[in-house]
């Protein structure tokens, strides 16, 4: 045995000691990084030196950095946030079109209908008053703009999942070409001793962030490498190379974005992330505007028909109330309605042609068309197939606000797990740093020992 | 062993738990200050649509209460008119009866030809009344039918109207009759403008058997303007039946609404004080885990 040997080992105590106040640092540095897991520093003894048929020590060496982490909690994270932000997604959508379809008590359409019959019963009241002919065309106008209005911001949300797919593709491309740049640093670092702890920490982020607008599967590959399989089996990432996601208007639906990855078209096999949520809701938006164009419709043929059949102010045949629209172009009726009829004096309140100006026979006819079931197949009445159709907003709103909540829960408990296994304590790294102190100022003492001995050495 | 406890999630979850304390004050603050549970149709769909469904009919009710205040309004103006007829026609048979006496001078004669003369104009622009609806513009003849333009009848008695007798909607499909036709009161069983052409006539011609013979008819057509007069009162009536029928309807819609819309106001406020006080007190916690953990 050297004196140099009690160096050597002195110095592994010091470097170790010194490495672990390092890695110790590094926890407590990043403390509050988002997505940060703690390391740790694996130590273990040297192999022991035989001498004369005895063992001695030869100090201690830093083997790795370890990265504390649970590969099962990040799926699970991946899995929960897909989910929560597929519905929060569609709770933010649906509150949209709620408060189009019912913007307050006073102003939305079934009040306006409302006021509308009313403004027939005022004139049935009195059916050759000018400013009662006045208020029902008011009233008439009132009610077309709305319904036109309101197919327009439906509208323009049914156009607005194009621009919202389109800014959410191009995350999901960054995303994975920079997910497929890490798997190769990755690779490249993996053979050359400790992994790269910060870059994959980096790229669980990413795949995190990933998982807000689709649903990533991911499978660890050799080499440190991972896979990212989305839609239930497409690849996104595969090595060092990612795929494109590709989006294609769709003519036969609404010119809605179709979305692709390497021809496999992934639009309806989608299972959550905030795409999922456009999809379903870019759908249940049409149908909302699919419902205002049948109402919008039906109001106009129903007013017509009995408008026609009575006999305006100066006895003449009435004429259609709103503008007739020829019956191929019918589902777009919300967008298209206008009054027809110009002047008061062409409403046809009369029933016979030879009692006016006081027959009110025609305006209680039309009034009746309040409390009439000839919407939707003869089941409801104008105001009560607004009503539910309110009140089907408001169920999705209602369903959408209590998956985003579950979700949410399951998120938060995911990332609760995930904080144990991975997040760093404090207090825990106050311990390991005195500890690592006690460690380090024990070698120095250790080291001052060697030397007085070396100086004893020397002095001989 | 429970789970380590890592100074990150520990940040991140109390972090959580206080954002939700203040959510939930929140939401107990929006409904005190708002007095409603249901805010959006998101609250509660199915009570949205029935709240809906009850606001809906109310305000068809507020229509049905003008349109019976309007028929009160036609319906008194008519009952005032037959009113003044009545009170014209039994003073024509008090001067009939004076008249059928006979043995009069010509002076009294001349006197009571010219006072049925009188109650005649009167008559002809009594059934000629207009009503002028409510305050709205376009007075409408009260007696000329669905001719409401046009005045119902002619200096000599002759109809100008039709016998059309409007209706109002005074509840979901249910109608009533308003109109008078002039044809049907002035001129139903007895022809009154007839009877007091006649009468003047006889009264002028001194020819006290004539004004006799008017007395029956005079008698006829003052129970004529009665009837009509009962036929008001009776749809008068019905409107007032219908329209206390239709407040109590209202306060039943007034009560549901309330159920489904109003908040509990003293369990919100409590409710409030306990989210105060559960905020308050995480808050609390909060700051002690966090000078407790000061080992670094």
């Amino acid at each position: 045995m050297s004196i140099n040997h009690l160096l050597d080992i002195g110095r592994s105590a010091l470097q170790s000691a010194q490495f672990g106040l390092d890695v110790t640092a590094n926890n407590i540095a990043n403390v509050n990084t988002p997505g940060y897991s703690r390391q740790r520093a694996v130590q273990a003894a040297r192999e022991s030196v035989s001498m004369g048929g005895n063992f001695y020590g030869a100090g201690v060496s830093v083997e790795s950095v370890e990265r504390i982490y649970d590969a099962f909690l990040g799926h699970e994270v991946y899995k929960a946030n897909a989910e929560m932000m597929d519905y929060q997604m569609r709770e933010q959508t649906y509150m949209r079109i709620e408060s189009i379809l019912y913007p307050s008590d006073e102003t939305n359409l079934g009040s306006l209908m409302d006021e509308f019959f009313s403004a027939w019963q005022d004139l049935a009241n009195n059916p050759a008053g000018s400013a009662e002919r006045q208020m029902v065309l008011t009233k008439a106008e009132e009610l077309a703009q709305n319904f036109r209005s309101l197919h327009g911001s439906l509208e323009d949300e049914i156009q607005y999942s194009n621009t919202l797919l389109e800014g959410y593709a191009d995350e999901v491309n960054r995303l994975a070409s920079e997910i497929a740049v890490m798997n190769q640093e990755i690779s490249r670092l993996e053979g050359m001793g400790s992994p790269p702890n910060d870059l994959l920490d980096r790229r669980d982020a990413l795949i995190e962030e990933l998982s807000g607008y689709l649903d990533p599967t991911v499978i660890e590959e050799q080499g440190g490498m991972v896979t990212v399989l989305v839609s239930g089996g497409q690849p996104l990432v595969q090595g060092n190379t990612s795929f494109t996601l590709d989006l294609a208007e769709d003519p036969d639906d609404h010119g809605f974005y179709r979305m692709s990855v390497r021809g496999t078209d992934i639009t309806d096999s989608l299972q959550g992330g905030r795409m999922r949520g456009v999809v379903e809701t870019r759908e249940k938006m049409v149908e909302f505007q699919d419902a205002l164009n049948q109402l919008a419709s039906e109001l106009v043929h129903e007013f017509n028909h009995l408008h026609t059949a009575g006999y305006d102010l100066d006895g003449n045949l009435g004429q259609e109330f709103f503008t007739p629209i020829d019956p191929g172009a019918t589902e777009d009726m919300a967008r298209q309605i206008q009054v027809n009829i110009r002047d008061g004096n062409q409403i046809a309140a009369a029933q016979d042609p030879d009692a006016l100006p006081g027959d009110n026979r025609n305006a209680l006819a039309i009034a009746g068309l309040r409390d009439a079931t000839v919407v939707d197949g003869s089941s409801t009445t104008f105001g009560g197939f607004y009503q539910s159709l309110v009140g089907e907003a408001g169920a999705e709103v209602q369903d959408a606000a209590r998956k985003a909540e579950a979700g949410e829960a399951v998120y938060q408990s995911m990332m609760d797990y995930k904080n144990s296994v991975s997040g760093v304590s404090l207090e825990e790294e106050a311990i390991r740093l005195l500890a690592y102190q006690h460690a380090y100022q024990a070698a120095a003492k250790f080291m001052t020992v060697v030397e007085d001995l070396m100086d004893t050495l020397l002095a001989i | 062993m429970g789970m380590r406890v890592s100074t990150t999630g520990l940040f991140q979850s109390t972090n959580r738990r206080l954002m939700n304390n203040l959510q939930k004050l929140y939401d107990a603050q929006e409904g005190v200050s708002s007095g409603k549970k249901l805010l959006r149709p998101g609250d509660n769909p199915a009570a949205f649509s029935r709240v809906m469904g009850y606001k809906s009919v109310q305000a068809a009710m507020e229509q049905y209460e003008r349109n019976i205040s309007s028929s009160r309004g036609y319906l008194a103006e008519a009952e005032s008119s037959l009113q003044t007829v009545s009170n014209l026609l039994a003073r024509s048979k008090e001067l009939a009866m004076q008249g059928a006496s006979g043995g009069l001078d010509a002076d009294t004669l001349a006197g009571l030809t010219e006072e049925v003369g009188g109650i005649y104009d009167q008559v002809v622009s009594l059934a000629n009344a207009r009503y002028s609806g409510g305050g709205i513009e376009g007075a409408r003849y009260l007696f000329s039918g669905f001719k409401s333009d046009t005045p119902a009848f002619t200096d000599a008695g002759v109809y100008q109207g039709d016998d059309g007798e409007y209706k109002v909607e005074v509840a979901a499909g249910e109608s009533v009759t308003v109109g008078m036709s002039g044809a049907r009161v002035f001129q139903g069983d007895v022809d009154i403008f007839a009877v007091l052409q006649d009468l003047e006539d006889s009264l002028a011609a001194g020819d006290a058997d004539g004004v006799q013979a008017t007395l029956d008819d005079l008698d006829r057509a003052i129970g004529q303007v009665s009837k009509h007069m009962a036929e008001i009162g009776g749809r008068v009536n019905r409107l007032d039946q219908t329209e206390a029928r239709m407040e109590e309807s209202w306060l039943t819609l007034e009560t549901l609404v309330s159920d489904e819309e109003d908040l509990d106001l003293i369990q919100a406020a409590s409710e409030l004080t306990y989210y105060e006080t559960v905020l308050e007190a995480s808050v609390l916690s909060t700051q002690r885990i966090f000078q407790t953990l000061g080992i670094l």
